[in-house]
């Protein structure tokens, strides 16, 4: 089962460009939230894949590759080694990103021998992470066990994973917050430098009931990791620093869903199927069918969002739009990606709270910033000629433009190296 | 339908359903755009019909003044959108014989449709899909969404990837004279032997399809193909959906219309994932 669709990737690398998805969406687990459920409620599994065609997908597509599902380890080691031997010869290192259930001391020699950074999805210890169901309440808890087992394995290894967790119900309401922070305080200890908080976004109505926290408790639960981070020595939650790059314009590195993400080309995410296919994103898959990436990128949902009034689900007026640009079309109100994300109360929230914590400092975030509107004027700009392009290097771009007036970079907070 | 103030720029994204489908449907769609700029030319040349306005994506247009002089025809086109301006290009062009008089403002545009082809032009409209479904009879209307048979004239449905042979705003979506000229049209192109192409255009009326628009953006969806396009800027999604009963080749499975669902959802309606649901909620 995979929480998110790649693009905010845990274990960063440059080479990381494309999913590879032997067995599609194959899984061994059926998390009730997984965002690819649309996909399995219509497409029979896969069970075949043509190395060559997908090695052939991967070098058209350039830039190295991660492993991907569904779960990836459910690949015969031997078909593994294949795959992680050419990704090292051809792009030095490789990736997967997976549930865990399935690691054992055969994978974590491959993991090693083949330099492969592992992203690994969890929700909490014991029953905080039983919505990640495997069709028994006594199977869900034993393969939880097992990748907590798998966890302390790749640190002892010396290959700590990158983790993702989903907040929702089962795990992020308050009562439930304090022991996700022991248990984080733990991740923390052993060694585990990273972990992404994602939100619940799901399109069934049963598990959305169940299962969904409203805006408030989102918000209450991401700022109660946030200043858990304070506490923790190595653990850092990348959303909050990438919030911080982006208030600062230093935001060069930030993943996918702050980047304008044309849900036809989805150019974070270039999935590679079974077969060579490729592929878009699996966030903006809502309609179960695996769409074929379109030709060319445009960026008519940020212009559209700029414009629309909030009422009427756009971010019209918004403050943060450079940064927030709306978010991930896949987590859009109403599975409309012309719509802004439903998650808009609680990024608000943490643009918020990052902005009063800059003007502590002293620094001037963007969001205030008296050139903010130039800013948007150039996202603008680019986007109407079917280009994007960071804060940072439009903040580049306005200075050197107004290089006699050095406005800019006087008022502080804004780093234009 | 509320409109916003504020436009998008031109543009088209096409996204297809799977490699089959784009293999087997693209040059299907390229001989039959062809097909219907040749038969218009003919069919007016040879007095079938006294002028015709019809829509021509692309680089299509440009052997199109070299074949009307040949014919005897006069031809007047309009690039869409403004000058200078980025984006996909389309002409508007209107056909007639050269004998005749300057083709006028409403040329090739019905009687019964002028009205509408006013009023969108006054209003400064892209599209008029959602009016002339309004106007439709026997449509089915429920909050913001039209539901309509098979049947009706689809030449404005896809207007962004095939020649439209009747580019003007419709009185309604079953416009009685557009809808004999279609007949007509069908005729000539089995008599030009086109009959293959002609059948596949005679189903594409009746292939299910969703015409959808929201702030300034359409999405429409087909069973093989969907587009993005810029359109008239709303506050909300409006729909038009077309409820056919034909099935293209590689037609998707899909769990919204207008693709075909499953019977059974695999995985959200199995009962291992019901019982987590089930168990999971009372816990
Ligand atoms: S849809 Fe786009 S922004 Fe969202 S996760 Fe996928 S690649 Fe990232
Ligand atoms: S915070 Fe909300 S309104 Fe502001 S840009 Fe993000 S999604 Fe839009
Ligand atoms: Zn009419």
């Amino acid at each position: 089962m995979v929480t998110r669709a790649s693009g905010t990737r845990t274990f960063r690398s440059d080479t990381m460009g494309t999913e590879l998805r032997p067995l599609g969406v194959a899984c061994n687990i059926g998390c009730q939230y997984c965002y690819q459920h649309p996909q399995r409620d219509v497409e029979p599994p896969v069970k075949r894949y043509d190395m060559e065609a997908m090695k052939a997908a991967v070098r058209q597509e350039g830039g190295g590759f991660t492993l991907f599902g569904g779960e990836p380890l459910l690949v015969p080691l031997d078909d593994l080694e294949e795959l992680w031997a050419f990704g090292l010869k051809e792009y030095v290192r490789n990736g997967v990103q997976t549930n865990g259930t399935l690691i054992t001391p055969e994978h974590i020699e491959l993991f090693l021998k083949y330099k492969v950074g592992v992203g690994l999805s969890i929700d909490g210890p014991e029953d905080l992470n039983d919505i990640r169901w495997a069709g028994t309440l006594g199977k869900t808890r034993s393969l939880t066990q097992r990748t907590e087992d798998a966890i302390a394995m790749l640190v002892q290894a010396g290959i700590p994973p990158s983790i993702i967790t989903t907040l929702h119900r089962g795990n992020a309401t308050w009562d439930k917050l304090p022991r996700m922070a022991a248990w984080f305080r733990e991740l923390d200890a052993m060694g585990i430098r990273s972990a992404r908080l994602h939100l619940l976004e799901v399109e069934n109505d049963a598990v959305r009931v169940s299962y969904h926290l409203s805006p408030e408790e989102n918000v209450e639960a991401m700022l109660y990791f946030s200043a858990l981070e304070d506490e923790l020595a190595t653990l850092r939650f990348d959303v909050f620093q990438e919030i911080e790059q982006l208030m600062r314009a230093t935001d060069d590195k930030v993943s996918c869903v702050w980047n304008a993400c044309d849900p036809y080309t989805t150019s974070a995410v270039s999935g590679v199927e079974g077969n060579g296919q490729r592929s878009n994103c699996g966030r903006t898959n809502k309609e179960g069918i695996n769409f074929i990436k379109a030709r060319r990128v445009n960026y008519m949902r940020y212009i559209a969002l700029y414009h629309t009034p909030k009422s009427m689900g756009g971010c019209q007026g918004c403050r943060f739009f450079s940064m927030c640009k709306g978010h991930c079309p896949g987590t859009s109100i109403n599975g409309d990606w012309r719509n802004r994300t439903e998650h808009c109360a609680v990024w608000m929230a943490l643009f918020e709270r990052c902005e009063q914590m800059l003007q502590a400092r002293g620094e001037l975030p963007l969001s205030l910033h008296p050139a903010r509107e130039t800013f948007e004027q150039a996202l603008l700009d680019h986007w109407r000629k079917d280009r994007h392009t960071s804060l940072k290097h439009t903040l580049i771009r306005i200075a050197s433009q107004q290089s006699k007036s050095p406005d800019m970079r006087s008022k502080g907070g804004l780093d234009c190296e | 339908m509320n409109r916003l103030e504020f436009s998008i720029p031109p543009f088209l994204s096409v996204a297809w359903v799977s490699e089959e489908a784009l293999k087997h449907w693209q040059p299907i769609f390229k001989q039959l755009n062809q097909a219907l700029i040749d038969t218009t030319l003919s069919g007016v040349a040879q007095g079938v019909w006294n002028s015709r306005r019809i829509r021509i994506p692309g680089a299509a247009v440009m052997k199109l003044p070299e074949t009307a002089k040949a014919l005897g025809l006069a031809v007047r086109s309009t690039q869409t959108g403004l000058p200078g301006e980025k984006g996909p290009v389309f002409h508007d062009v209107v056909i007639q014989l050269r004998h005749t008089s300057q083709p006028g403002d409403t040329a090739g545009i019905p009687d019964c449709c002028v009205a509408r082809h006013n009023e969108m032009q006054g209003n400064a409209r892209q599209e008029s899909i959602w009016e002339s479904a309004e106007a439709t009879p026997g449509r089915k209307f429920d909050t913001d969404t039209i539901t309509l048979h098979g049947g009706y004239v689809h030449g404005a449905v896809w207007h962004k990837l095939l020649v439209n042979p009747f580019s003007y705003p419709l009185c309604h979506l079953y416009c009685p004279t557009t809808l004999r000229l279609t007949t007509e049209h069908l005729e000539w192109m089995r008599a030009e032997s086109h009959a293959g192409l002609a059948d596949i255009w005679a189903d594409m009326a009746h292939w299910p399809a969703e015409w959808n628009a929201s702030h300034g953006i359409c999405e429409m969806r087909t069973p093989v193909v969907k587009l993005a396009y810029e359109t008239d800027a709303t506050d909300r999604p409006f729909r038009v959906r077309f409820d056919g009963t034909a099935w293209p080749t590689h037609g998707a499975f899909g769990l919204d219309f207008p693709y075909r669902s499953p019977e059974r959802k695999r995985m959200t309606d199995s009962q291992s994932f019901k019982n987590g649901v089930d168990l999971l909620r009372n816990l």
